[in-house]
């Protein structure tokens, strides 16, 4: 089985059909954490990125997405409470969500606008070195867009195997940079996190373009890389 | 820099990184994440911040305590006591 990568726009401001439509799916508790947010663009990628996870389950799992039951493992990390082998996991960004559905493999994504404020002192200072020679070498004017693809790569990788940011980022890299299937390294590669998380080339990644103005990374752990399908969440 | 004044410090770090958000009702119980718009990226703003301005050092197996603002100041306390605020 493949990876489904589903994308829908979340409204910045006062919400439409598909924020109604995921409220409803929501359980009370997701609902009182959604009134949470202050700001409308943030309150509706949650309502959005929720909703849509329980539709997607419910789909697959034959069931109505309020009976969807998630668990939190320790760094946040929701997951299935009745282990159903599917992976999934959410990404929003200022006005759009993704939803990666897997098999029994974890699974990770993430989610980014190109015209997002960046501070490549960020590279510099936790990236890892292969990737900061990498990011160094392009032209600057290029330098933004290529930061966001290994971000979003690096974070899609630390949300498939749950860690958070306690997974140091310049202890494992990407090459193969300019292709959609970057490859995924640890550094070095006889670490403690290799030896956690490897072997690293059963890792795989793949970039995507949902929008012309935004990035998606999907990372997951195969024996072999397995197809990856983009696709627009809509309701009826 | 006393309690106080370290969460004056980081209210101005998060204004900077994220400009649109009302800090004022902000709570100090609840973690950042489930009341402001801030991600992975912006976290790491906020610790790159804390080391421009005051040398102060978060190993990554400390991110977990910088959730909350209670938590947070809680953290940096031993860290910063000894900063004299500006």
């Amino acid at each position: 089985m493949g990876i489904e990568v589903w994308h829908a726009a979340a409204a910045v401001d006062q919400g439409g059909p598909l924020e109604a439509a995921c409220q409803r799916w929501l359980s009370r508790e997701e609902q009182q954490h959604a009134e949470r947010y202050r700001k409308a663009t943030t309150r509706n990628q949650f309502i959005v990125g929720r909703g849509m996870a329980r539709r997607l389950l419910a789909e697959r799992l034959n069931c109505e997405p309020q009976a969807i039951r998630f668990r939190h493992a320790e760094h946040g990390k929701p997951h299935l409470v009745d282990e159903a082998g599917i992976e999934f996991n959410v990404a929003h960004t200022g006005g759009l969500v993704a939803v990666a559905l897997g098999g029994s493999e974890p699974v990770g994504v993430d989610v980014e606008c190109l015209s997002r404020r960046i501070d490549l002192g960020i590279a510099q200072r936790y990236f890892s070195a292969p990737e900061v020679d990498y990011l160094h070498r392009q032209p600057a004017a290029q330098q933004p867009e290529v930061f966001l693809r290994i971000w979003t790569l690096k974070e899609s990788f630390i949300k498939a195997i749950g860690t958070g940011l306690t997974m140091p980022l310049d202890r494992f890299a990407f090459a193969a940079l300019d292709s959609d299937r970057p490859q995924l390294s640890f550094v070095p590669d006889d670490s403690e996190q290799a030896r956690l998380w490897g072997p690293a080339g059963r890792w795989h990644s793949q970039l995507l373009r949902p929008q012309a103005d935004y990035l998606i990374a999907v990372t997951t752990r195969r024996a072999d890389a397995p197809p990856i399908n983009l696709q627009p969440f809509t309701v009826a | 820099m006393t309690n106080d004044e370290i969460r004056e410090e980081i209210i101005d770090i998060l204004e900077d990184i994220a400009p649109d958000e009302d800090l004022g009702d902000l709570d100090d119980e609840k973690s950042f994440r489930d009341q402001l718009e801030l991600d992975s990226m912006d976290f790491l703003d906020i610790v790159m911040e804390l080391r421009k301005r005051h040398r102060v050092q978060v190993p990554e197996e400390d991110y977990p305590q910088l959730a909350s603002m209670a938590s947070t100041v809680a953290y940096l306390e031993p860290k910063m006591r000894d900063i004299v605020k500006n």
